[in-house]
């Protein structure tokens, strides 16, 4: 399985392009969240429906995962929590999204939305709470922002990650945590775009970053072979997936 | 039907030399303006994005409508003569052929966009985000959905 991992593409339609033209070459594309900018001069309404159109371009190219980032968020849910409204449209468009779970072959890949409340909170932990228990031979995670204390949350000058993930990661050790959120850490000297934790079972982080540009920052899971690979302006990087 | 001079002969007349800043960006609406003479230039970040000469052009009335701040400041090129209505919403509400008038003019706004945006389309439609340009307008149009509200109350002010 070939699997892209993008995110925070705020509203760059010349990178929201790129991936459309991508996206035949992967079996899987996940674009784990901010795809609003709440600071665009294009209104969110409008922002909403052009990344709709977007999402359903990519969802007959390939198949399309797409979670919730804190850019997303539109409204209030029934409890009073803010939330991003807009994705029950993806979800009728046909393409998984927050609080759904897809299987993939022998691969769980479980879609967490950005949650903004402790009843938000609650939902993702019974998501993983009810995942755990079925869990196959590979789980994946899709989750906007990257744990606390790893590289992948590091931007040069502290680290900025959820340290709700860090625990649940903890917790549940899923094989891969696909993640987004927080732009410097692969640019940045003690940072990085990728993180294996400690343990008997350890987990893979990956955050793609962002950059400028019509390209987004992308990574490419090559789960067969057992590499990943960053893509950016700096250049390629790969590194081998060593089994458990 | 009437014109909009007509309609607000009854409104106070001010008056702006050259420079003279009309509306600031960011500060809260409430006023109407007609512009009567003169000319007027519309900067967006200090960037001139339009000028403004119609006699009979309305300033003021998309704020007023979205209940937002102005999105740019407007001032005179020109000596430029105008008609205030500080309580915009007052001159709306009492008046139908005003606020039909105000309307149109929105209307007719929208479909130089709509037709300007089809068009490149047409032209260009070979990019991914230029080919969905005509079904994105039609969504727009059609859109009825409570308005999209940002913000997050755990990342109230967020880095990213």
């Amino acid at each position: 399985m070939r699997l892209l991992l993008v995110s925070d593409l705020h509203y760059t339609l010349r990178q929201f392009d790129f991936v459309v033209d991508i996206a035949p070459d992967f079996d899987v594309v996940v674009i784990a969240g901010d795809h609003l900018d709440i600071s665009s001069a294009v209104e969110l309404d409008a922002q909403i429906v052009v990344v709709g159109k977007y999402l359903e371009v990519l969802r007959d190219a390939t198949s399309l995962i797409v979670s919730s980032g804190n850019h997303d968020l539109t409204g209030e849910d029934p409890h009073g929590e803010r939330a991003a409204l807009w994705m029950s449209e993806t979800r009728a468009a046909g393409i998984p999204t927050d609080g759904d779970t897809i299987e993939l072959g022998d691969t769980m890949i479980t879609i967490c939305p950005w949650w903004d409340g402790p009843i938000g909170r609650e939902a993702v932990e019974a998501q993983l709470v009810r995942d755990a228990t079925r869990r196959p031979a590979r789980w994946i995670w899709v989750y906007h922002w990257p744990p606390t204390g790893s590289p992948t949350s590091w931007t040069g000058t502290k680290h900025y990650g959820d340290p709700d993930l860090a625990g649940w990661v903890e917790r549940f050790a899923p094989d891969i945590v696909l993640t987004g959120h927080v732009h410097e850490p692969p640019f940045k000297p003690g940072g990085s775009w990728w993180d294996r934790t400690e343990g008997a079972a350890p987990s893979w982080i990956f955050n793609p970053g962002r950059q400028i540009g019509p390209m987004p920052t992308r990574i490419e899971l090559d789960l067969d072979a057992g590499t990943a690979t960053w893509r950016s302006l700096m250049g390629d990087e790969m590194i081998e997936l060593a089994p458990r | 039907m009437s014109d909009i001079f007509e309609l607000t002969a009854s409104l106070p007349e001010i008056e702006l030399g050259p420079g003279d800043v009309l509306i600031r960006d960011g500060e809260a609406a409430g006023a109407i303006w007609i512009l009567v003479s003169g000319s007027l230039r519309v900067l967006k970040d200090g960037i001139e994005v339009n000028t403004i000469t119609h006699p009979g052009a309305v300033l003021g009335e998309m704020s007023l409508l979205l209940g937002r701040t102005y999105t740019a400041t407007v001032e005179a090129v020109e000596s430029s003569v105008l008609r205030h209505a500080a309580d915009g919403a007052a001159l709306l509400a009492g008046d139908a052929e005003v606020t039909r008038l105000v309307a149109a003019g929105l209307a007719e706004r929208l479909a130089f966009v709509t037709s300007y945006l089809a068009d490149l389309k047409q032209q260009y439609g070979d990019a991914p985000g230029l080919a969905m340009v005509g079904d994105v307008l039609r969504r727009l149009e059609e859109r009825r959905a409570p308005r999209a509200m940002p913000g997050s109350m755990r990342e109230p002010d967020p880095e990213y």
